[in-house]
């Protein structure tokens, strides 16, 4: 059996990070949240999430940078901008959530791109 | 002796006869012709037969006759003993020839008049050779005129295309023609008028030599007046004496003007307008004058017609940067306040849901999410109200309609209030308000504002949380003083000017939130108060924002 799926949150407005946390921690995820993309690669160290949900404009290093700098996926790019796709094929994540989401949108989005856990196990 | 002497005559008279090369002959005391020879009929025409006892008068002409010319020189002969001179003769056929005559008047030996001896040369070639010679030279210092007046013109048209093509704005163009033009002509006024857009009128656009007669509002219409009648009919036209009525009213620029001429400026068969000289003295203007005038006209008018596409152009082009600019402006703006608007609207609609559905399972969150989903839906809502405030008064702004609805209040409790309210907003910084009790006329609604986006600002750009100073003083009678002071990451000196610009954003790079209107907005808000707001560098980092707004109700007086 292999434990609670873990997700990186990289969200700078403390609204929308507590409300995701709040939500994925009740649906049973480990949840792990970085205030920015500096913050972000720093715990990227120590942590491995299965899935990175992406926050694009933030302070100190964005979205943009991030990706730039970390290869891993998935990642889903969290934004609130317009072209929400565009900005995720920019980045080549796997997927995107457009501002303001529901719950669903958020766990469906999750479960699309989550790796199965064999993937993990096989790693 | 006496056939010695009879002798000599004989051989005298043989020798005159005989001369071919003048004319030679006897006048009585009367001026009667007494003997002929044969250069005298060569030279006049007349055999002997025809001219002996005929008057010397019949080879002048009647004129002259008239006038006592022949008397004239028998008189002076008389006078002086002979008389020398040139002039022209009559031939028998009635032609002419060039005469050189000397008369000598013979006396007796008892003085008394015999008559007159006239020796005759035809210098009629030698006096076409002399004229032919000062024909030439007339004709070469003439052509010498010509060739210099040519030059002067050519430099002259030179230096109007010169300055045709260095000069691109339109009035320093026209007022380096009308020099060049002037002093090409030697006149004393110039003017340039154009068409003007509906291609009705003409319109003085630039003048010389008119002193104060400036006539920006003259409107001259098409066939009005010489500069009007020149551009409809498209030729010159000369005004050769208009100070005695010789006048096309009206005309601009006349004033003392004796005479004028006016040329249209053409390009392309589209009359731009006219250019018009004149004259303060009694000088007569030639079809030269015109002709050399037209021609700078003709470089004149190219020059015209490049500067107006040249500024259309440019115009054209500010127009389109100015556009491009305000669109990437406007296109930056609606990112941010979508980004800003949706943001607030995610924690809200999120929290909400979760709240919905957790309680449609007939479940409970525990105490602490609870009262932080709660919070968080509070503060976000607040947020939200605030920017839409912001959006709405900038709105106001803009349509001229954000009236002040200013009552005198104590200011003291409003600046707590906002500053309670700024402190529920942050756990990690420390507000801390030092306010003296002052009162002044303001609008609550927008002063309670003005402080919020100044404590909001604080707040913002301190991320280390730190203690933010507040105080509300009153410095004068005149004067009530509201400091902000932050020991945040503070704003460059040369920046600071410019944070109070509408979409400013200090850290635009870092993506810090913000509409970028609430000092924009707080700005204009003090400032119709009659009051002023800035910023400065605080000692030991930070900034300190300081709003000062008359105490008395001034505001009116200050507009």
């Amino acid at each position: 059996m292999s434990g609670p799926r873990r997700l990186l949150l990289v969200e700078d407005d403390a609204g929308v990070r507590d409300m995701m946390e709040m939500i994925l921690d009740s649906e049973g995820y480990e949840v792990v949240t970085a205030t920015n993309g500096r913050t972000a690669l720093a715990l990227l160290d120590v942590e491995a999430p299965d899935l990175i949900l992406l926050d694009m404009r933030m302070p100190e290093m964005d979205g943009w940078e991030f990706a730039r700098r970390y290869a891993k996926r998935p990642i889903i790019v969290v934004t609130a901008a317009q072209d929400a796709s565009r900005r995720a094929a920019e980045i080549a994540a796997q997927g995107y959530l457009a501002k303001p989401f529901g719950i669903d949108d958020l766990l469906q989005t999750i479960d699309l791109h989550l790796p199965p856990c064999d993937a993990k196990a096989a790693r | 002796m006496q056939a010695n002497q009879r002798r000599r005559d004989d051989l005298l008279r043989l020798l005159v006869e005989s001369v071919k090369d003048y004319a030679i002959f006897l006048l009585d005391s009367e001026g009667r012709i007494q003997t002929w020879n044969e250069g005298a009929r060569r030279i006049k025409g007349y055999t002997a037969d025809e001219i002996i006892g005929k008057h010397f008068s019949i080879f002048y002409s009647p004129a002259e006759s008239l006038h006592g010319l022949p008397a004239y020189e028998l008189r002076v002969a008389i006078a002086e003993g002979r008389w020398e001179g040139e002039g022209w003769r009559f031939r028998k056929d009635g032609s002419r020839f060039w005469a050189s005559v000397v008369i000598t008047a013979l006396f007796a030996e008892d003085g008394e008049l015999v008559g007159f001896a006239k020796v005759t040369r035809d210098l009629t070639e030698r006096k076409r050779a002399e004229e032919d010679r000062a024909e030439l030279l007339a004709l070469e210092r003439r052509a010498r005129t010509e060739a210099e007046t040519a030059l002067e013109q050519v430099r002259a048209i030179q230096t109007v295309t010169e300055a045709a093509l260095a000069h691109l704005d339109l009035d320093s163009l026209l007022a380096t023609l009308l020099d060049h033009i002037s002093e090409a002509l030697s006149v004393d006024t110039a003017a340039i008028l154009l068409v003007d857009e509906d291609e009705q009128a003409l319109i003085p656009r630039a003048a010389k030599g008119v002193g104060e007669q400036t006539e920006a509002d003259v409107r001259l219409p098409l066939g009005r007046g010489l500069a009007g009648r020149v551009a409809a009919e498209r030729r010159p036209i000369m005004l050769d004496d208009l100070a005695n009525g010789d006048s096309l009213d009206p005309v601009p620029f006349a004033d003392g003007v004796r005479a004028m001429i006016g040329v249209p400026l053409v390009v392309d068969g589209r009359v731009l307008g006219v250019l018009q000289v004149g004259t303060r003295y009694d000088r007569r203007f030639r079809e030269a004058d015109l002709s050399f005038l037209q021609i700078l006209a003709d470089r004149a008018v190219l020059a015209i017609d490049h500067a107006r596409l040249y500024a259309a152009a440019r115009l054209a082009r500010e127009d389109a940067e100015e556009a491009i600019r305000s669109v990437r402006l406007r296109d930056d703006f609606l990112s941010t306040a979508a980004h800003e608007l949706k943001t607030p609207v995610t924690s809200l609609r999120g929290f909400a849901e979760l709240l919905l559905r957790v309680s449609d399972r007939g479940e409970a969150l525990n105490p602490a999410r609870y009262r932080r989903a709660v919070h968080t839906i509070h503060q976000q809502a607040q947020n939200l109200s605030r920017l839409v405030t912001q959006l709405l008064e900038t709105s106001r702004l803009d349509s001229g309609r954000l009236e002040l609805d200013c009552q005198v209040e104590a200011l003291t409790p409003l600046v707590r209030r906002a500053v309670e309210q700024a402190q529920a907003q942050t756990e990690r910084h420390q507000l801390a308000l030092a306010a003296a009790e002052v009162q002044a006329p303001v609008d609550a609604f927008r002063f309670e504002q003005v402080v919020t986006n100044l404590l909001d600002n604080a707040i913002k750009y301190s991320p280390d949380g730190e203690a933010i100073d507040v105080a509300l003083t009153q410095p004068s009678a005149e004067w009530v003083r509201l400091t902000v002071r932050d020991r945040g990451i503070g704003i460059p000196l040369d920046e600071q000017p410019r944070v109070f610009e509408r979409y400013y954003q200090a850290h635009a790079a870092s993506h810090r939130s913000g509409l970028g209107l609430g000092l924009y907005l707080s700005r204009e808000i003090v400032e119709r108060h009659g009051g002023r707001l800035w910023v400065e560098s605080a000692e030991g980092g930070g900034s300190r924002f300081v709003a000062e707004i008359p105490a008395d109700g001034r505001r009116e007086a200050q507009g």
